[in-house]
């Protein structure tokens, strides 16, 4: 658990006021503030001080939630930043869809529902996961900002283990985000880099936001790259591992053909869900898991993920620069269909004419151990 | 003494009972240049130069809370008895 700062005491207690908190009498020694409807005591010791144990006493005495006390106390106490994972992420053909909403009215409000709705539901398939985590630990808050065509992920590394559980969580918060905003049909490209980093309600501040265009214009494809501070991250944590099967890594992450490291989104699909909870309960024993991992959902969400990129291929067939990202979108999709979904021959888009094979970060780990 | 022996218990009095009850539950750490006692189930907390001292404090602090919670429960008490006599039963 972290530290509180020591404060003033009558900062506290100014504080304190707004949670009903007011005086109720005081010695040379100690103060006791009592509740608006008398039912709690907080005692503190009268020092001009407050220890940062004592204020965690008071809150807990008080049953006033420290996360809520803490954002109080910002514009109070300096602020630090702390290495974040960051990622920068554009939605592409977002003009095309202003241009479309500029055609009526009732376009107007067709266009805003989708797109608002798609970033609602990606939102909240992240919130819970949020929220768990504010659970246990307030600080480590996954931050996004939404405006125009941009998405902005903050996510603080604590130090345990060196950041490597955050560093997966965030990556996997990534990972949902795109997977939802790509079955409604919005793609993304953009960039990972580890950064310090301060977020909260009113400000973000990082040197990384210097050149957030220049990340995401990396990507090129309609995918979320790891730029070289979080690859590098990312082969220290490998490191750790003997096996790609211990390893949380080694499926989230994979490796284009141009050598660009980046986060495989459909795998989401691949993991253990309340789809599958549901088919083992029918199933019983005989689990479906054991005769070949096919889950309804998973499938359905793959197929709508089939079905836009057909779209946006016949849309863009006339326009080979934009027609080249939804190609590659296409091969990385019958890629992943072949690799994690073999059983379901229906979920590849035919006539791509190409195909691509991407591998695992894992295998980079064993050529860096060869090369050394 | 058995702890349905309520005339024991009387006996004790509030610092000899917060001897008793508390000591298994205060947690003690280092904290840059003091000690902080931490009771767990009141989560009162007081500082001090060593742990004796920390200890100390904190019961100090813990008998100074009782004695305000205390006086407040007389207040409603109080009250409450002028409220049913004002207003009868």
């Amino acid at each position: 658990m972290s530290r509180l700062p020591d404060l003033p005491l009558q900062t506290v207690l100014d504080l304190l006021r707004e949670f009903d908190y007011s005086e109720m009498r005081r010695n040379d020694r100690y103060l006791h503030l009592k509740h608006i409807d008398d039912s709690i005591v907080i005692t503190i010791p009268n020092r001009t001080k407050v220890h940062g144990a004592i204020l965690r006493s008071a809150l807990c005495q008080g049953g006033i939630p420290e996360k809520v006390f803490i954002e109080g106390l910002k514009g109070i106490i300096p602020v630090f930043g702390k290495e974040s994972v960051i990622a920068h992420v554009d939605i592409l053909g977002f003009k095309s869809l202003l241009t479309e909403a500029k055609k009526s009215e009732s376009k107007f409000d067709e266009v805003l529902n989708h797109y608002h709705s798609a970033l609602r539901s990606a939102f909240s398939s992240i919130k819970s996961m949020t929220e768990r985590r504010h659970k246990f630990n307030w600080r480590r808050i996954c931050h996004v900002r939404v405006y125009t065509d941009n998405l902005l992920f903050i996510s603080e590394l604590e130090n345990q283990t060196e950041g490597e559980p955050d560093f997966g969580r965030a990556l996997d918060e990534i990972a949902m985000y795109q997977l939802e905003l790509a079955i409604r049909g919005y793609f993304v490209r953009g960039g990972i880099v580890l950064e310090r980093c301060y977020c909260d309600e009113v400000t973000v501040f990082s040197p990384a936001l210097a050149d957030a265009e220049g990340i995401e214009k990396n990507a090129y494809f309609p995918r979320i790259i790891l730029e070289s501070s979080a690859k590098e991250k990312l082969l220290r944590y490998l490191e750790w591992y003997r096996a790609p099967a211990f390893c949380h890594f080694a499926d989230t992450i994979i490796i284009d053909p141009d050598g660009t490291w980046f986060i495989n989104y459909l795998y989401v699909l691949r993991w253990f869900s309340d789809d599958m909870m549901d088919m083992m309960e029918r199933h019983g024993e005989k689990l479906p898991v054991s005769e070949g991992p096919y889950f309804p959902a998973a499938i359905s969400d793959l197929h709508l993920h089939r079905d836009h990129i057909r779209k946006r291929l016949a849309e863009f067939k006339d326009n080979p620069a934009i027609f080249r990202k939804y190609l590659w979108l296409a091969c990385y999709h019958n890629w992943f269909c072949s690799t994690y979904f073999s059983e379901d021959g229906d979920a590849e888009i035919s006539d791509v004419g190409t195909t691509l094979t991407f591998e695992s970060c894992f295998a980079a780990k064993s050529e860096v151990n060869h090369n050394n | 003494m058995t702890l349905n022996d309520e005339k024991s218990m009387d006996r004790l009095s509030d610092s000899e009972a917060i001897d008793r009850v508390f000591n298994d539950l205060i947690w003690i750490s280092k904290d840059a240049d003091c000690f902080v006692a931490v009771d767990y189930l009141t989560h009162m907390a007081e500082v001090g130069s060593t742990e004796t001292e920390a200890v100390e404090n904190l019961k100090q602090a813990i008998r100074e809370h009782i004695s305000a919670v205390k006086s407040i429960l007389e207040q409603m008490r109080d009250f409450d008895r002028a409220f049913r006599e004002e207003y009868g039963r």
